[in-house]
């Protein structure tokens, strides 16, 4: 059993776990990176090692360093956070390897929900829904080709087997277009990724983004503490979730969240986990696993009054869950709105000193950012530097808060995207609820930046 | 140059504390004027301190470990201060449990005191030794 905890990340989310450490008792070692000397959970931790430069290969992703810099300083545990090694199976492996904790699921677990292909295969023999398409790569013969998409039924989407970020892609909408696009397909991911490989994919037009929020520890026993509606969205980057979804029905929700608990048995898994799924018309199509804390924990947080940084590291530590799913109740409403370092109307990355910051406050509302005044906010990652949260006992109540909240809030010194997320809250379609996740994309598209410092982005 | 490569740049002189900048290539010309350093007030307590070392320009340790003045294999100094040490060359050693990590001078130099103890654990950047640079 660790009583120190070595925090391999930074900005928020490292402050995030220093506060769950210190609530349980534990000691915390900051491992930072040159450009990162500054930082909060920095000053704060019990101990603080320089891994290496700026850059993140470097520094938050040379894991050799962060295992020595954990064995060196008497911590008996990793939190990786989010993003940078959370999700590298080969660094779970390492650390477990090392005779430290990883908190996290297992490398196996991670590594199964890694891999596209066979996450869903694991997610379909555990009966969680996933979008249909072909088992497996397209054959060569043109009939069957055309069977599979009948079978599926159109509109249908190409995807290249080895692809990623879009390329290879091809959505048809009817049978005469097909071959064609199944063609071009394969020359396009031939090209791009040198496997010609291509498998088909039923496409949903207007799908919200809904995930499901599960913890499980490593007596059995797995729970889903509810949903998070992500679809406020772009360019595929979340910036406003909340918690519950507008307009689903609990029943069905429950439905798809004793799925998700059950499969986290079936897979082995262990610790906080996110599954991620589309919806459209009442049916939910599970896209992928997050194996890791997300950045929009908080929410669910709120609306259930469970700490799941907490319950993570309390897993890792051999402990059993201490509550059941019956004690699980949720209560009221949350939003969050991603607060990042960048212009809010051409989006570019507006990093540089704060030279006064105030975050807002009141009933109902939660910050968590690292900034300070005089905090230089560097331009080697993420522009992510605070959240805002705020709940209310109504979605309405919640959103007034925000509101507020937003108007509260001052970084003098640097650009923030706050600007947008007030007009967001005033937007009809976000204030009704329940919009696809193209929405802000449609938005921006129709004209709701223009006049307002230049959309050039 | 890009928009985006003058965008990083101009990042990278606000994060390293540089006003003004000027680049000159072979038909190209470029000089960047930061606003805000204008009116710069002056840095918070905490914020000298990196500053401070950032100045440092003696020998660092390159990575995580634990700080050997002594070789661990041979049990001699690996370097004697007050020497005068070429460029590359190794003057102190990092253990990390069975392996060892090459500490070297980054200029030719007169190598001063040590900064830390032997036994001490680095981190990264971490200045070991006072260097005095040769003239160049």
């Amino acid at each position: 059993m660790f009583d120190t905890v070595l925090i391999a990340n930074r900005g928020e989310i490292a402050l995030r776990i220093l506060r769950a450490c210190r609530d349980l008792g534990l000691k915390t070692v900051a491992a930072y990176s040159e450009a990162d000397a500054s930082l909060r959970h920095v000053a704060l931790a019990d101990k603080a090692i320089c891994i290496g430069p700026a850059a993140a290969t470097q520094s938050y992703l040379n894991m050799a360093e962060i295992i020595a810099a954990a064995q060196l300083t008497g911590a008996g545990a990793i939190h990786p956070g989010y993003g940078f090694l959370s999700e590298n199976a080969a660094f779970a492996e390492a650390v477990e390897n090392s005779g430290l904790a990883f908190i996290g699921p297992s490398a196996a677990a991670i590594r199964t929900m890694g891999d596209k292909v066979c996450a869903k295969r694991t997610m379909i023999a555990a009966g969680v829904p996933c979008v249909s398409g072909s088992e497996g790569v397209l054959p060569q013969d043109e009939q069957a080709v055309r069977a599979i998409a009948r079978d599926i039924g159109y509109p249908v989407i190409v995807k290249a087997a080895g692809g990623g970020g879009g390329r290879g892609m091809r959505i048809v909408r009817e049978e005469p277009a097909l071959i064609e696009a199944v063609s071009m397909a394969v020359k396009e991911a031939d090209r791009a990724f040198g496997n010609p490989q291509v498998y088909l994919e039923k496409f949903l037009e207007h799908p919200r983004h809904i995930e499901i929020q599960v913890l499980a520890d490593r007596h059995g026993k797995a729970v889903w503490l509810g949903e998070r509606d992500c679809s406020m969205q772009r360019r595929h980057q979340k910036i406003i979730e909340e918690a519950p979804a507008p307009g689903i029905a609990r029943e069905a929700i429950a439905e798809i969240g004793g799925l998700c608990a059950h499969a986290c048995l079936t897979i082995g898994y262990t610790g906080a986990g996110t599954f991620e799924f589309l919806y459209e018309d009442g049916r939910f199509y599970f896209i992928e696993m997050n194996t890791r804390v997300q950045v929009e924990h908080p929410v669910t947080e709120f609306v259930t009054g469970i700490d799941i940084v907490r319950e993570q590291i309390r897993i890792a530590q051999g402990e059993p869950l201490s509550f059941s799913q019956e004690g699980i109740r949720i209560q009221g409403h949350a939003v969050e709105c991603r607060i990042n370092a960048e212009d809010p109307y051409s989006f570019r990355p507006h990093p540089g000193r704060v030279e006064r910051w105030t975050p807002p406050g009141g009933p109902g509302i939660r910050v968590e950012s690292h900034l300070y005044s005089g905090y230089t906010v560097p331009p080697h990652y993420d522009s992510l530097v605070a959240k805002l949260l705020a709940y209310g006992a109504t979605r309405a109540e919640a959103i007034r808060r925000m509101r507020g909240a937003l108007a509260e809030m001052q970084a003098v010194g640097i650009a923030t995207n706050a600007p947008l997320h007030a007009i967001l809250m005033q937007e009809p379609g976000f204030a009704a609820g329940g919009f696809d996740i193209h929405h802000l994309e449609h938005l921006i598209d129709g004209g709701l930046l223009e006049g307002r410092g230049g959309n050039d982005g | 140059m890009t928009v985006e490569e003058i965008e990083r740049l101009a990042a990278w002189c606000a994060s390293a504390g540089i006003g003004e900048i000027d680049i000159c290539e072979a038909g190209f010309s470029l000089r960047l004027r930061l606003q805000s350093f204008a009116a710069e007030t002056p840095p918070l307590a905490v914020a000298t301190i990196p500053n401070a070392e950032a100045a440092f320009n003696g020998v660092r340790a390159p990575g995580v470990g634990v700080f050997r003045i002594d070789h661990p294999t041979t049990g001699h100094p690996v370097a004697v201060s007050g020497r005068t040490v070429r460029k590359s060359e190794t003057v102190g050693v990092l253990q990390v449990g069975p392996c060892l990590k090459a500490v070297v001078a980054p200029a030719d130099g007169i190598l001063g005191a040590a900064l830390v103890e032997d036994g001490a654990v680095v981190g990264y950047g971490t200045p070991l030794y006072a260097l005095d640079r040769a003239k160049q």
